[in-house]
């Protein structure tokens, strides 16, 4: 039972009570959660932003706790956001009264959910909202109030009015009543019929005649995803450099600074280097977040999925995985939460599954490493490549969409009907809480993930100590009775790179990478480049720090690039050829490595058994890919 | 059972899958075309979901785009502004009483 009430119908005077906002997608619920719980949870102009229930303590009265659900049509409309509603309204945390939140353009619908948590039992009231568009809705409340018999008041008062209804509905208690079937329509036509003008003929309808046109409404959709991906790239290499000269800086001052010893290596170029290569792609992160908010915000995106649908459907996806696999080029995990949205269960397995094959924002620092390594003189190829690299990765995704949909998950093709929000100016505001609250993931996990990785790493690149071999001192020994300085300078640098190579390749990291290099032998990794793979299994960014620790450089300050560029094998070879960097660039493309993404998946799919075999296939791919990407590569004489 | 009930008005046709007689599908109507929804026909859970979107026995609706993908615009009993984007496919198995004298069949529409 809830806290504050004793299941008479009567709450205790100053005691909690625990309300649930419900409603149709898209209303705003979460939008007032965020403003009277001062929360910053995403909001957006989409249907299935909010998937799951979210608590909080009003600011103005810490004594009413909300409760957002996600929203939906009906308790029975098949969809797991009305499974997840009905899990909250009747577990532990059933709420002491039910909030419908109801936009006053579609009030009918609003009101079938009235009906149905009147006759599920609850302690209904109403809160009409206008979803931001300034009209008003206090008097639509008392005309609802009077027609429909139930509590109502307009989005206009103020939270603390919106307490006191809270408490004395829960005082109150459910009320039973029988509804006639027309209830919701008889009811919401006898208050607003003709209040509010329709959108016929009007901008909206341009609007949607236009971007739904089969010729103009695809390029411009094209060109909208084109515009995205390019701001992504050309406006956050700005920020990047300066993230990146920041780093470099930083690690340079700290060695500087400390003694010379194990403490100057960790902090300048485990903890400092590691997590520096990783954070300056948090650019890139922020501005792909920022710029989908602002598509969700203008109402852009579910036309984009109604285009979308055309598209993917001969792939066996529908339209409303559009979302899903557009926001998996920023991260996987929340996209697979979203494929909730898909109903047919098939479908949204089989989405979940070809999810991470799409270019997440941790794949961008290994693309961009290999593609610098790969066209350093030519950006046009340098940029092809990339744009390479995304599609690769969609392909992979609905070809094994095709194959899933044609084997295990056979079925029917659902049809589709999709809420189209109403056009409106996107709120920077808005846009730029959600890059900030989703890039602050990226700066968590950052700040943990990466910098236990990192550390953990150090410690293994650099223990057990291994002394330089013979041929090291050999060179050491020359450099000191060389006949001039210059020539001193050249002996003592080589017999310093060759330390450092006797170094990586006696310690843990040396020993477990050459143990693991026949797996990678075919795909021409040597041990070097395995240790690097492996550990991006953790995450995929990982390897670029990987790499800057495991790959020792003759200079100090030498950057990750020319440390690649030089990197010898055990055989004196290059570690880097181009056949090499093709191999790893196509491995890096269809591999899963982010184990936070098999996680998901199993939660999210329905079993660890999907996890198992999305881990199984992406990997069995990328490993044909990288040798069939090698062998081109080979045979065109790379 | 009760509420399963009353949310599904539409069952006798649900459950024979036949299209009623004298109805037109929303795929025929053309942009600006009006029609009251006499039935949709499909799977139960397919019916559940578009009684939810608004799209059931009794409700008006105006069809925005023609064409596929077809939008309709629903709850003009609330003046609503509800706009429902649907395949071809869905749009011609939901049929009306036209409301208005436009007739017409698939077609872009820009």
């Amino acid at each position: 039972m809830a806290p504050g009430f004793d299941g008479s119908g009567v709450s205790r005077s100053g005691a909690t009570v625990r309300v649930a906002l419900i409603g149709n997608p898209n209303v705003g619920k979460t939008t007032l959660f965020n403003r009277w719980c001062a929360a910053s949870h995403h909001t957006s102009n989409f249907p299935g932003t909010t998937q799951e229930a979210r608590f909080g303590a009003m600011t103005a009265d810490a004594k009413i706790e909300l409760i957002d659900l996600p929203g939906m049509y009906s308790f029975l409309d098949g969809s797991a956001e009305s499974a997840a509603c009905r899990r909250v309204l009747s577990g532990d945390e059933k709420p002491d009264a039910v909030c419908v939140v109801i936009d006053v353009a579609n009030v009918t619908r609003g009101l079938r959910v009235v009906r149905e948590s009147i006759e599920a039992g609850h302690a209904v009231f109403v809160l009409l909202t206008d979803v931001g568009r300034g009209e008003e809705t206090s008097g639509l409340a008392r005309a609802l109030a009077k027609a429909a018999d139930v509590r109502a008041i307009g989005i206009e008062g103020s939270e603390r009015a919106f307490g006191a209804v809270a408490r004395d509905v829960a005082a109150t208690g459910a009320v039973a009543r029988v509804f006639a079937a027309d209830w919701a329509d008889v009811t919401a036509g006898s208050v607003s019929r003709g209040a509010i003008a329709t959108e016929s003929g009007t901008r909206g309808d341009r609007a949607d005649r236009l971007a739904l046109h089969p010729v103009a409404g695809v390029l411009i959709f094209a060109a909208v995803m084109w515009g995205l991906f390019y701001s992504v790239f050309a406006i956050a290499a700005y920020p990047m450099d300066w993230i990146e000269g920041f780093f470099s800086w930083l690690s340079g001052a700290l060695r500087g600074a400390l003694p010379d010893g194990p403490v100057a290596s960790l902090v300048a170029e485990g903890i400092v280097g590691g997590v520096g290569a990783t954070l300056v792609f948090l650019p890139q992160i922020a501005m792909l977040f920022f710029l989908i908010s602002l598509l969700e915000e203008s109402g852009y995106l579910a036309r984009g999925a109604l285009l979308a649908d055309r598209v993917l459907r001969p792939f066996g996806l529908p339209g409303s995985a559009f979302v899903p696999l557009l926001s998996a080029h920023a991260c996987a995990i929340p996209s697979i939460v979203a494929c909730r949205t898909i109903r047919d269960v098939r479908e949204r397995v089989t989405a979940i599954l070809v999810l991470p094959f799409m270019s997440c924002s941790a794949r961008l620092a290994v693309y961009a490493l290999l593609v610098s390594f790969l066209f350093a003189d030519n950006p046009a190829l340098a940029a092809t490549a990339f744009a390479g690299c995304y599609a690769l990765g969609a392909a992979a995704a609905l070809a094994t969409s095709l194959l899933a949909r044609r084997t295990i998950l056979r079925g029917p093709a659902s049809t589709l009907a999709i809420e189209l929000p109403k056009w409106r100016v996107p709120r920077l505001g808005a846009a730029l809480k959600a890059a900030a609250v989703r890039s602050g993931v990226f700066l968590r996990k950052a700040g943990t993930v990466i910098l236990v990785m990192m550390m953990a790493l150090w410690w293994l690149s650099n223990y057990p100590e291994v002394g330089p071999g013979a041929e090291s001192q050999a060179l050491a020994a020359a450099a000191e009775v060389a006949p001039d300085e210059d020539r001193a300078a050249e002996l003592r640098a080589e017999a310093e790179r060759m330390a450092a190579r006797d170094a990586a390749r006696g310690s843990f990291m040396g020993q477990i990478g050459r143990a693991a290099a026949p797996v990678f032998g075919p795909l021409g990794y040597d041990w070097q480049i395995s240790i690097g793979v492996m550990s991006s299994f953790a995450a995929r960014e990982v390897f670029v720090s990987t790499m800057s620790v495991v790959l020792a450089g003759e200079e100090e300050g030498e950057g990750i690039l020319d440390r690649m560029k030089s990197a010898r094998r055990d055989d004196g070879s290059l570690v880097f050829s181009t056949a090499t960097l093709w191999s790893l660039l196509v491995f890096y493309v269809l591999a899963m490595q982010c184990l936070p993404t098999l996680a998901v998946t199993a939660r999210e799919a329905g079993g660890v058994r999907w996890a198992v075999l999305q881990l199984g296939w992406m990997t069995i791919v990328a490993y044909v890919g990288a040798i069939i990407a090698r062998a081109i590569a080979l045979g065109l004489g790379g | 059972m009760r509420l399963r009930r009353l949310l599904s008005p539409n069952k006798r046709a649900r459950e024979t899958g036949v299209a009623p007689a004298h109805s037109s599908a929303v795929s025929d109507l053309p942009r600006g075309g009006r029609g009251r929804v006499v039935a949709t026909v499909g799977c139960a859970a397919e019916c559940d979901y578009l009684r939810g979107l608004g799209i059931e026995p009794g409700v008006e609706v105006e069809v925005c785009r023609a064409g596929s993908p077809c939008v309709v615009n629903v709850g003009f009993a609330c003046g609503g502004v509800c706009r429902i984007g649907i395949g071809r496919e869905i749009a011609r198995r939901i049929y009306v009483d036209c409301t208005c004298n436009k007739t017409g069949g698939d077609g872009p529409g820009l």
